[in-house]
């Protein structure tokens, strides 16, 4: 052990200090997003709701049963949901000719997630629940009733995973991808 | 020893190296590297699913009557989540009684991205409410009165909790006026503090923190230590030696940031990590190394080769001790452990629940960066103060080398049974004297400085004497050496605990106690703070007539298993020291825990804060 490794050694250990400072401010900015989590719940009672969208009319869930879903469960009062629409409408334009359907579900009424559409659009379908918001999240595993709530649900109309909290584009590719390159595309 | 030394920055070292290349290229926005940072960061932490609380657990909410027309509510938020000011409102039914709109204190301001500034509670907080009940017609007394709360927060976690409607009858609120709210514990005041999630507040309320924590006994151990550097090192001059005592702060705050960043990652038991005996041992053996060369035995140097090398390359040389200095910084850090106990106890117990790893590692740098204030003082003033070398130096090294020895034992200790400790201490205490002199008969013509050496010397003779005794005599503490002579022993009618194993025993024992005060005490044969309270608080007169009528369970922790861990792990303890007190409904009682020592005089206190809440 010779000296002049000695000084290395503390020079590394400065530059160290001072990464770790930059670190910790690069870190407590960032929010934290959720891990995959696997839950052991039925789509029946979400395949047979019906929601009201944009337009006002009202839609079966049932017509995506079959595709391969994203579905987002989000209020308009919830920051990290507002945060992480973008990234939604980026999922849906990529993979949407791939057979992935994004369905944003507010726990609003019709009316307020209007106003929230009008200022902030999104280029997959939001959907109000309004006050069924939340047991239809919960019928679909989320027993911790928080949002966003997602849940990735398979062609076979089965939960492929669920996410409690704040995700990204990247986070739900990982999910996504496998699935895709296992069953061949067919849209429509 | 080299080897040793190379782990402790080897460590470091590669950890940030590992995160260097997501400085360097810093991608705002680009969702792959938060990702995988956030990856990383899942990895270290856990499945974060497991800790999202449920909205009952994340806010609680009580109300009641402060007078005749004013409610007060409670909210309780848990570390991490925050509750919205302007989402917070009451509602009063049926329609003809009237409500006030909630008095609010001002909460912590929250950036963001969407919604812009709102003001958001981060900590517990009460509003009070007006209310202007309306008479019934027939003057009796109003019943089926519903107050309903609605409120509606997020956790830091990136998710939030759907708006939570929470109604209470007002029969059913009695008014509970006459209750002393108790003041905070030191433990709470920390982790509200961490709570508020005010970034600079929190790094300067812990630098404070950590200057009034240097001034406690525990850290003066530690000043001569670092003085033996200084006055050791060849170069004296300001500059220096402040560089030098500011390598040994960065040291300290390195390992409590590690450590304390580690062990809230881990969950582990905080004081079974930093106390286990390989830790303390390797410690203890390393301030006996510098011990020895204090006394002159070796030099703590490179090999001869090196000697003739150096005396060209100064800087060199500097570099080295810079490097050796911070090791000391390091292990100092250990050593100090049980002083800084509480505040570190709080700083965990949030970085467990809310598992903000950075802040809290931020915190605790801050901290240690206090601590070693007086330090860097010391090494600042250290060229002017001490004079140059001269034939006195020697006995200053000696005198330092026996600190260090002193260290040494100190932290072995729990490690070595009482006799052998009362041994060591009185040969620390009795070879030194011979040293200076104590038995060598004075020249008719002494000055008065030998004169004077040979007074301390005899005093200290004595006292070493003492200890002998006590060794013999059986004494428990080196502090009351002759304990085991006196006609009556303190310790014989120790106190009625009652062991408790694991969760289940607890809840039988709660269960059988109802109606009655429960104190827990959490206890470990390595615990220094558990034995300190046994020996000179549990003992104390005053404090055993306050605990006749409290049930005292304990749960002996040394073996840290499964279920000791389970136990710890239900209060959110990271290890012994830790007091819990229960009501008669066997429930905890807010604010009354005790984390670390207290003394007589201030358990006391918590004594009766928890007699009162529990009437």
């Amino acid at each position: 052990m010779t000296k002049r490794l000695d000084r290395k050694h503390f020079v590394y250990l400065a530059l160290g200090l001072m990464a770790a400072g930059l670190l910790i401010q690069n870190f407590a900015t960032k929010p934290s997003l959720a891990p995959p989590v696997t839950v052991y719940a039925s789509t029946n009672t979400f395949f047979q709701s019906s929601f009201t969208d944009l337009e006002q009319a009202q839609q079966a869930a049932s017509q995506w049963q079959g595709k391969l879903l994203v579905v987002n469960f989000w209020a308009t009062w919830c920051a990290p949901c507002r945060e992480e629409m973008p990234e939604l409408s980026e999922l849906h334009a990529q993979y949407q000719a791939q057979g992935v359907e994004v369905l944003g579900i507010s726990l609003d009424n019709t009316e307020k997630m209007r106003g929230f559409a009008a200022n902030t659009p999104v280029n997959y379908p939001l959907l109000a629940a309004d006050s069924e918001g939340m047991a239809i999240s919960a019928s679909l595993g989320n027993d911790k009733g928080v949002v966003p709530y997602t849940v990735i649900i398979g062609t076979d109309g089965k939960i492929v995973k669920s996410y409690f909290g704040r995700i990204s584009k990247a986070l739900l590719e990982e999910t996504l991808q496998p699935l895709l390159s296992k069953t061949p595309t067919s849209p429509g | 020893m080299i080897s040793a030394l190379h782990r402790f920055f080897l460590l470091p070292v590669l950890l940030l190296a590992g995160l260097l290349p997501a400085i360097a290229f810093p991608q705002p926005g680009s969702s792959q590297l938060s990702d995988f940072i956030n990856k990383g960061r899942s990895v270290f932490v856990g499945n974060n699913e497991d800790n999202i609380l449920p909205p009952e657990q994340a806010f609680k909410l009580s109300v009641e009557f402060i007078n005749a027309d004013t409610l007060q509510a409670d909210f309780q938020v848990a570390p991490g989540h925050y509750l919205y000011k302007d989402k917070i409102k009451f509602k009063i039914e049926p329609d003809n009684h009237k409500i006030g709109p909630p008095t609010l204190p001002s909460g912590d301001w929250k950036q963001d991205p969407t919604f812009g500034k709102s003001e958001v509670f981060h900590q517990d907080f009460a509003a009070s409410v007006k209310l202007a009940l309306a008479k019934q017609a027939d003057d009796k007394p109003n019943h089926g009165i519903k107050i309903t709360a609605t409120y509606q927060g997020c956790s830091e976690k990136g998710l939030c909790y759907p708006p939570i409607n929470k109604t209470f009858e007002l029969d059913a609120a009695h008014p509970t006026a006459g209750i002393p709210i108790g003041s905070p514990t030191e433990q709470d005041g920390s982790a509200q503090l961490l709570a508020s999630g005010n970034t600079w507040l929190i790094i300067l309320g812990f630098f404070g923190f950590g200057l009034l924590l240097s001034l406690t006994p525990c850290v003066l151990p530690m000043i001569p230590i670092l003085s033996a550097i200084i006055v050791g090192s060849k170069k004296t001059g300001r500059l220096h030696s402040f560089n030098l005592s500011l390598a040994y702060t960065l040291g300290m705050a390195a390992s409590y940031t590690v450590a304390g960043v580690a062990a809230g990652l881990s969950g582990q038991l905080l004081s079974a990590t930093l106390q286990n005996a390989w830790v303390l041992g390797t410690s203890a053996l390393i301030f006996i190394l510098l011990a020895l060369s204090m006394f002159g035995f070796y030099e703590i140097k490179l090999p001869a080769g090196f000697e003739t090398r150096m005396l060209n390359t100064s800087q060199r040389f500097k570099a080295g001790h810079f490097l050796g200095v911070f090791a000391m910084g390091v292990l100092g850090a250990l050593v100090m452990s049980p002083c800084v106990a509480a505040p570190l106890a709080g700083a965990l117990v949030y970085i467990g629940q809310t598992q903000d790893i950075v802040l809290g590692g931020t915190a605790l740098f801050a901290l240690s960066i206090g601590m070693g204030v007086p330090l860097l003082l010391i090494g600042a003033s250290a060229g002017a103060i001490l004079p140059k070398a001269g034939p006195w130096m020697n006995a200053v090294r000696q005198f330092f080398g026996v600190v260090m020895l002193a260290v040494a034992v100190w932290i072995i200790s729990p490690l070595i049974p009482t006799s052998l400790q009362l041994l060591l201490w009185a040969a620390l205490l009795i070879v030194p004297a011979i040293f200076m002199r104590a038995l060598d008969r004075l020249p008719e013509t002494a000055s008065r400085w030998p004169r004077f050496w040979k007074g301390i010397g005899i005093i200290m003779l004595l006292l070493g004497a003492t200890l002998v005794v006590g060794a013999a005599s059986g004494a428990k503490s080196p502090l009351r050496p002759l304990e085991g002579l006196g006609g009556f022993n303190h310790w014989t009618t120790s106190l009625p605990f009652q062991r408790i194993k694991d969760i289940a025993e607890l809840d039988h024992q709660l269960q059988q106690n109802q109606d009655k005060l429960v104190m827990l005490d959490f206890y470990a044969d390595w615990c220094v703070a558990c034995k300190e309270m046994e020996q000179f608080t549990f003992s104390d007169p005053k404090i055993r007539t306050r605990m006749e009528n409290i049930v005292l369970l304990q749960a002996d922790v040394t073996k840290n298993d499964a279920s000791d861990l389970a136990l710890l792990k239900r209060f959110g303890l990271y290890g012994p020291p830790g007091i819990i007190f229960f009501n008669g409904k066997g429930q905890e009682i807010p604010n009354s825990r005790v984390i670390g020592y207290q003394d007589a005089g201030r358990f006391e206190q918590t004594l009766m804060k928890a007699h009162n809440s529990n009437d």
